[in-house]
């Protein structure tokens, strides 16, 4: 037994020193400028059999995903030339992760949906399209709102176009919130928040206890607007900001509320516990403002977020970018839907059936929109948000290892009650080498 | 991610030895005959193992020594830096004591739990075999689906949990949100899963045993429990020591069940070496860290491994 | 069992093996009842036992067939009070189980049999035909059973992308198919049959395939059912490999249908979940309650066929 391990060791041995040179050369090649890489496989329905098939990663799921199904099929009705088919992965992460495998397969998508944090990684590896020569007089970047555009352009080059964009808003239980005596809005301040919390201490319906909020520890979105709202902030471009006083005092309102007030508590599902009824208010997308109304058996209420030494609301969401190593002529084709999407009925029916802010001149300035913002309070909330909002911090957008390592640190402050300061300097520590990393392409392509 | 399957190595019978052979012409053309069907027949699972198994090893050990995001287009040579980075870690530390705490409570409460089961159902009272049939179950399903279950079963609000906790007057923490409760939650349903299979090894292993020796002790007047220490266990280590073997390996690897219910959360409180593997690559983009970490694993299933052949094999020449 | 236990003759060993049942289990009544009162504690943990294990599954069924007024409610109805079908239409709806089911029979039926059949062919080369360095290589390739899955995650999703074989049925299987542990358990059943029956063939000019098909095999059926069975369960359940490699949602298999499910926009609905977990459970254990047998008799190594 023991000859035959030896030799064994020594046929691996040898395996590995002739290999390694193999090994080495089967990353990279087929990357240079240029090169064109084969589309992902899927379904193509007979029908569609003979148009030009574009392929489209998508985020959403069942609701969100039928809305952009039924735009789709309109895209199909309105020209026979082009096919989109759209396959989709649960989650900005899904998306990004089965991205980035097939970049290494050589097999990519035409238009992928990227979430705001991390289009701009795979700006950084030269993986995107310019889009800026796509535009011409009869769809220019006006047709765009300047805001949201600006937010996916670099160095004067548009490489990621708004569609599914968002602000957090403040959900609430109006019934609830009329039975227990509290006034029909929301907090201005984290501060009355806070006392807001307090005063429903004790109250229970339908057999359980009600908190005041439901946290998640899922996304790092909420924390990132709230270190706004205290003074602080992740990070000053690529210089981090995440143990000054002002963002430590933000997740010490948190641990305070949740572990010395037992106002708050880390939820798996806050939308879902919301619509039970067992919590009275979650900070969440406006992205999920139809599907929460249409689930809730209550009356739901929208406001901004809470402010405190001043505002802090992110923006977030989603935003397609065509891939650049694709085809010319497919990437043609997914300018053809892209211009689709983003004009006329298929803007509108996106936003009003999604809860997303409307990111085109056409959708803002259409009668339905208008109609809406007028008619339905919450749906005018995130639009007159918008003025306050911003695009979230340089180190949250180009390092890869910020979102995990933030929900690392508000899960031990929400679920454990762990020390702010400390777990905020352990993110901080834990950050570094990983800016130090990217800081040369940073400072090549975007500074 | 250990399958069915390998749990099973080591059922197997002694091989007989071959009868020695005499060199003549015909012979060696038969040898080499023989030699070509066995191509012909073992080649091509061998080069499925081959590419799919043993490739992906060798390419994960290179990767180990580079820094890549995977959307780069090149993995960046840093030689041992990541090996060296993973073992001044405190995060792998406690990657590492969550692995082993999970490995040594799971293993250990499953062949506790297992062989009192297997005494249990070798009394072959009524309604024995259905009850194994049950016990047995969970085995089968996948884990993804149990995991759906005793996550609704772990629902603070809803869930069989609280209403068990408030029978004996206590509130339900919210198991998977919590910190504390969340690897105990985790460690209860990879229990309930695996002690079925456990449970059915020793049975088998019980009712192999030699009769005689267990009418002998029983004869010679040894109670129930002594009956059970000093003759029955002894005589299933080499069950017990396959059982150990095998389920250290699958519990190395669990996946699926801290998919599904907490996703290595919170805060890293369920994070064992199979998801920190997982999570630094398709998560973090950290592909050679994640790879480093993959040989870590790979080297201690190896040494695993090789400690069940070596005793197998010396216990079979007596 | 383990490769360790020596074997008395057949006829011995059954013989007490009687007459400890007879002594044990009475088949007289009386005496039945009176082992049962003897043992009472014994019918307790039994209960227990069951009952630890039923709970779960029963919450899993009546909990996809309740109103979301049963489920979301306090005090907990344990029985539904309606029986409503929704929950699954919902979870048919959402998610297009109707494929999901497809793709994992088709990906079960197809990874089952080829993986029998490699290992048939490839048990039968180490147990019966003479190669140069074949135990050393029997050993290499065991060594395959060490690779923690993830290891080969990546690099397998670049060679199947290599081959094109991305979000296919292929793509899917062929990664498990080589397969180190049927060829390990069969192998090792293969040089335990008796060779006196080969030998006789031999004489009689039978070939290898003769050898194989008409001998080997049948004496095997146990060992092979198990392999099949540990196959079909393997392939079913299997869950990362086949998150990784397929793109469109109607490819998906049912454990990882399961996950899409669940995402369902970040709201879980207990009903729904648990309905859609039904589909995916149900099938594996209609194979387990009818195969039962085969499962715990392959593991025993008693197997029927072994006629000692």
């Amino acid at each position: 037994m023991l000859r035959g391990l030896t030799r064994r060791q020594v046929l691996a041995a040898g395996m590995m020193a002739a290999t390694a040179p193999v090994l080495a050369g089967c990353f990279g090649a087929g990357r240079g400028p240029g090169a064109v890489m084969e589309q992902p496989s899927g379904d193509v329905p007979a029908e569609f059999a003979d148009r030009l098939r574009v392929v489209l990663w998508s985020n959403w799921t069942s609701h969100n995903a039928e809305v952009l199904q039924r735009n789709i099929d309109a895209f199909h009705e309105a020209q026979s030339d082009i096919f989109c088919e759209i396959q989709i992965f649960e989650g900005y992460d899904k998306v990004e992760a089965k991205l980035a495998a097939s970049l290494q397969a050589r097999q990519v998508p035409d238009i992928s949906v990227l979430s705001d944090v991390v289009w701009n990684r795979f700006y950084l590896a030269d993986a995107l399209e310019p889009l800026t020569g796509y535009f011409d007089d009869s769809f220019g970047t006006d047709a765009f709102d300047e805001r949201f555009l600006a937010e996916g352009t670099v160095k004067d080059d548009v490489w990621w176009l708004p569609f599914g964009r968002s602000t957090p808003l403040f959900y609430y239980n109006r019934d609830l919130f009329a039975d227990v005596g509290l006034p029909d809005r929301a907090p201005k301040t984290y501060d009355e928040y806070r006392e807001w919390g307090k005063e429903l201490a004790g109250y229970s319906a339908n057999g359980h206890a009600v908190s005041m909020r439901a946290y998640t520890g899922g996304d790092d979105w909420y924390f990132q607007g709230s270190t706004w709202a205290f003074g602080g902030g992740y990070s000053d471009g690529l210089d981090m900001r995440l143990t000054s006083d002002a963002t430590v005092a933000a997740l010490e309102f948190d641990r305070a509320f949740i572990h010395d007030d037992g106002a708050g508590y880390l939820s798996n599902d806050p939308s879902g516990d919301f619509v039970a009824g067992t919590t009275a208010t979650i900070l969440e997308s406006t992205g999920a403002l139809t599907s929460v109304t249409e689930a809730a058996e209550f009356e739901v209420g929208c406001g901004f977020l809470p402010g405190q030494a001043t505002t802090g609301v992110p923006t977030g969401g989603g935003g397609l970018a065509v891939l650049r190593y694709s085809s010319e002529e497919r990437k043609q084709a997914a300018w053809e839907v892209i211009k689709f999407l983003s004009s006329g009925q298929a803007s509108v029916d996106w936003t009003i059936g999604t809860g997303y802010m409307p990111t085109t001149k056409a959708a803002k300035e259409s009668d339905e929109i208008r109609r809406r913002a007028s008619e339905n309070r919450n749906y005018r909330v995130a639009i007159d948000q918008l003025a306050t909002a911003k695009g979230p911090d340089i180190v949250r957008r180009y390092v890869p290892e910020c979102l995990p390592e933030a929900k690392n640190a508000i899960q031990a402050v929400y679920s454990g009650g762990a020390d702010p300061e400390s777990s905020l300097s352990t993110m901080a520590s834990n950050l570094e080498l990983s800016i130090d990393r990217i800081r040369p392409q940073f400072e090549e392509r975007v500074n | 991610m250990a399958t069915v399957a390998e749990e099973h190595v080591g059922v197997q019978r002694t091989p007989h030895p071959s009868p020695p052979r005499r060199h003549s012409v015909l012979h060696q053309r038969r040898q080499r005959k023989g030699a070509a069907l066995f191509a012909l027949f073992a080649f091509p699972n061998l080069a499925l193992i081959a590419v799919f198994a043993y490739w992906p090893v060798l390419e994960n050990l290179y990767l180990s020594l580079t820094n890549w995001d995977f959307i780069s287009p090149e993995p960046i040579f840093i030689g041992l830096s990541n090996y060296a980075q993973l073992f001044t870690s405190s995060t792998f530390l406690d990657v590492m004591v969550t692995t082993v705490t999970w490995v040594v409570v799971v293993v250990g409460a499953s062949l506790v739990l297992g062989i009192a089961l297997a005494s249990l159902f070798s009394m072959k009272l009524p309604g024995t075999a259905a009850v194994t049939g049950i016990v047995f179950a969970p085995h089968v399903i996948a884990g993804a689906a149990i995991g759906a279950v005793w996550l609704f079963i772990f629902d603070p609000n809803y869930g069989l949990a609280r209403t068990l906790f408030e029978a004996v007057g206590l509130t339900s923490p919210s198991w998977t949100t919590d910190a504390s409760w969340a690897l105990p939650a985790l460690l209860i349903v990879s229990i309930w899963k695996g002690v079925g299979f456990v449970a059915i090894v020793y049975l088998a292993g019980m009712q192999g045993l030699p009769s005689e020796v267990l009418e002998a002790a029983r004869l010679d007047g040894a109670n129930r429990w002594r009956l059970f220490t000093r003759i029955v266990l002894p005589l299933l280590s080499p069950t017990t020591f396959f059982l150990v073997i095998t389920q250290t390996i699958a519990a190395f690897q669990a996946f699926d069940i801290i998919a599904i219910m907490t996703g290595g959360g919170p805060a890293s409180a369920t994070t064992t070496l199979s998801w920190f593997i997982y999570e630094q690559a398709f998560q973090r983009s950290n592909v050679g860290y994640s790879a480093a970490a993959g040989t870590v694993m790979f080297v201690i299933l190896m040494v695993i491994t090789m400690l069940q052949f070596r005793y197998v094999e010396r216990k079979v020449h007596y | 069992m383990p490769a360790t236990t020596t074997r008395p003759t057949a006829s011995r060993d059954e013989g007490t093996v009687q007459a400890r049942t007879a002594r044990q289990q009475p088949t007289n009544g009386a005496r039945r009842l009176g082992n049962l009162r003897h043992h009472w504690w014994g019918i307790l943990l039994l209960a227990a036992a069951a009952l630890v294990f039923v709970v779960p599954l029963f919450i899993l069924v009546t909990t996809a067939f309740k109103t979301n007024s049963d489920i979301y409610t306090w005090p907990p109805k344990v029985l539904p009070t309606d029986l409503t079908w929704d929950n699954l239409t919902t979870a048919w709806q959402l998610a297009p189980f109707g494929a999901f089911i497809k793709n994992s029979v088709i990906v079960t039926v197809v990874g089952a049999v080829a993986k029998v059949v490699l290992a048939v062919f490839t048990a039968y080369a180490f147990a019966f035909l003479p190669f140069p360095g074949k135990n050393v290589l029997f050993l290499v390739m065991l060594g395959a059973l060490m690779v923690p899955g993830h290891v080969t995650l990546l690099v397998n999703y670049i060679t199947i992308g290599n081959m094109g074989l991305i979000n296919t049925y292929a793509g899917i299987i062929l990664p498990g198919v080589g397969s180190a542990f049927g060829t390990f358990l069969l192998r090792q059943h293969f040089m335990s049959l008796p060779t006196e029956v080969f030998e006789a063939a031999e004489v009689d000019g039978a070939g290898h395939l003769r050898k194989l098909g008409s001998m080997v095999l049948p004496m095997s059926v146990p060992a092979i059912a198990t392999v099949a069975l540990v196959a079909v369960i393997d392939e079913w359940n299997s869950f990362v490999w086949p998150l990784i490699i397929t793109n469109s949602v109607n490819m998906r298999t049912l454990p990882i249908g399961l996950m899409y499910l669940k995402a369902n926009d970040g709201m879980v609905s207990w009903g729904v979940l648990m309905s859609g977990t039904l589909i995916v459970v149900l099938p594996m254990l209609l194979v387990f309650l009818f195969a039962q047998r085969y499962i715990v008799t392959g593991l025993t190594g008693a197997a029927a066929g072994s006629g000692r």
